[in-house]
């Protein structure tokens, strides 16, 4: 499996490293010049800019993946389907795993929050986005295996749903009270969820659906009944 | 002995098409041409073997190994060459072989390297800049690159010009040199695989109609002229049969039986011409169904 991450690495090498570096640069501005000064409107902030760099950086990565049918390829290869499915999702773990650690390193040296506090909302979004990591391949997976139409037109209601629910937590936790007008809808939202998502329950919560939903995605792309498209 | 490879039993449904049941294999050291029309299910039966597809039922085994996804080791047997070329497109050939060399224990950097330099694939190009020719070429080399006991292969010269095509067939016959070797090829055209194969498979529609040693079918199947007054006869083997008057021509599958038939019948001006395999394997498509061996 690892050999596959290396090349995925090896392969779009750019597509990680342009966004780290904006990452960096963005911390380092912020922390050296702007000093932090609030912390409602960077913590959430500087959060809804790396879930935007992320999100790009994987659907860039995922058209490319279709494009040049990778999983055709890596099927093929002598491994097992489950370390071929977990492969695909490492690329994204290991981006956002890299954005937390400038994000840690840059809040905690020039202007530490509390340490806590950080960790549980780190965790939440990253279970958030390892569910948005893992819901298009899903998607992808049981568009290929599912035969019947009313299965097909089941899931795709669902999948649908899923993606408003996710874009409406992107939203909840971007937010800030220095926001657009039209997004301050969502602060009402996020002033009730937020005592959720910094807890301990609600990082738990948010890590177990993240990795719930890694699992279906291993367990679907087992089961895919063609690996040609 | 160890099968190369054996499907039992295997169906593959479509909305449109039904593949199987397929029930055969393939003994190491022999080649299998797997010859049929466009659509009649070649490229399907072969990417169920190798895991593009799921059968709906049945079983496949590469080397007594059931082709499981989750144990992939039947797959370090297998050198497959398909109807699509996948690589890491901004990767040059060489970059992409250097890829796929740290997946098989028997990778061959020289091999690779020597059989580029036989098809002249320039291993320097980015994938996404080879021509079709060069791009089946660099899914050769990657198929061949870990002399794998077996080879599946899947119209591998379409889209590359006749030197290059000869050189294949070369390689493919050096392999055969090394004994328990065994390559399956799919294929519509017929002058490719006569010169290689052992045996051949016809299918049509999704099934399986015909299996035989090549040797029978140039043996065996000829073209026959006749003249007989009666109408009232049946002869056993014949695919085809046209008559002008009292001149009759059919095509049989075991001429040595539907001879002694006409001699029986007391037909007269007998005249045997032999078939090439690309007739015989003609006339098993258009009527492989009604073939009758006597």
């Amino acid at each position: 499996m690892w050999r596959l991450v290396k090349a995925d690495f090896q392969y779009y090498w750019y597509i990680f490293v342009i966004p780290c570096l904006l990452a960096l640069s963005l911390f380092v501005f912020v922390g050296f010049f702007k000093g932090w000064p609030d912390p409602d409107v960077d913590l959430l902030g500087t959060r809804s800019l790396l879930m935007v760099m992320g999100t790009v950086v994987f659907f860039y990565r995922i058209l490319r993946e279709i494009l040049e049918k990778r999983d055709r390829h890596h099927i093929l290869l002598p491994l097992s389907g489950t370390k071929t499915a977990l492969s695909r999702l490492m690329f994204m773990i290991f981006l956002w795993a890299g954005f937390v650690l400038l994000y840690w390193l840059s809040t905690s040296a020039v202007k530490p929050y509390t340490v806590e506090i950080i960790i549980l909302e780190m965790l939440s979004v990253s279970g958030f986005i390892l569910m948005a990591n893992a819901l298009p391949y899903i998607h992808r997976d049981l568009v290929l295996s599912l035969q019947r139409k009313y299965l097909r037109t089941l899931w795709l209601i669902t999948y649908v749903s899923l993606m408003c629910l996710g874009v409406t937590l992107y939203f909840v936790f971007a937010v800030t009270r220095s926001s657009w007008t039209i997004f301050r809808i969502f602060l009402p939202i996020k002033d009730s969820l937020q005592p959720f998502t910094a807890s301990v329950a609600g990082a738990c919560v948010f890590l177990a659906l993240g990795l719930g939903m890694t699992w279906v995605s291993v367990l679907v792309f087992n089961r895919r009944k063609a690996y040609v498209g | 002995m160890e099968k190369a490879f054996a499907y039992k039993n295997v169906i593959k449904t479509f909305p449109d098409f039904k593949l199987g049941p397929l029930d055969f294999d393939l003994e190491p050291g022999t080649v299998l041409g797997f010859v049929g029309p466009n659509g009649a299910g070649k490229t399907t039966t072969i990417q169920c073997l190798v895991g593009l597809l799921r059968a709906d039922s049945g079983e496949m085994t590469v080397f007594g190994h059931a082709n499981d996804l989750k144990k992939p080791e039947w797959k370090l047997n297998i050198g497959y060459v398909g109807d699509v070329h996948v690589f890491y497109e901004r990767w040059t050939g060489q970059k992409n072989l250097d890829f796929l060399s740290q997946f098989y224990p028997n990778w061959s950097r020289e091999r690779a390297t020597g059989l580029a330099k036989r098809f002249n694939l320039p291993l320097n190009k980015r994938a996404k800049d080879l021509s079709t020719g060069n791009r089946v070429k660099l899914s050769l080399v990657a198929a061949l690159a870990h002399s794998p006991r077996l080879l599946l292969l899947d119209e591998p010269t379409s889209g590359i010009d006749p030197v290059v095509r000869t050189e294949v067939m070369d390689v493919l016959f050096e392999i055969l040199e090394t004994g328990d070797r065994a390559i399956f090829y799919a294929t519509h055209i017929l002058p490719e695989i006569s010169r290689l194969a052992d045996e051949l498979i016809f299918i049509d529609n999704g099934q399986v109609w015909y299996r035989t040693p090549k040797e029978d079918l140039t043996e065996k199947w000829r073209k026959i002229f006749f003249t007989l007054a009666r109408d009232d006869f049946r002869l056993k083997a014949v695919v085809s049969h046209e008559r002008e008057g009292h001149r009759h021509q059919v095509i049989c599958s075991d001429f040595e039986t539907t001879r002694r038939q006409l001699e029986k019948l007391g037909a007269e001006s007998i005249q045997e011409n032999p078939m090439s395999i690309e007739e015989i394997a003609v006339q098993i498509l258009k009527g492989g169904r009604n073939v009758e061996v006597g």
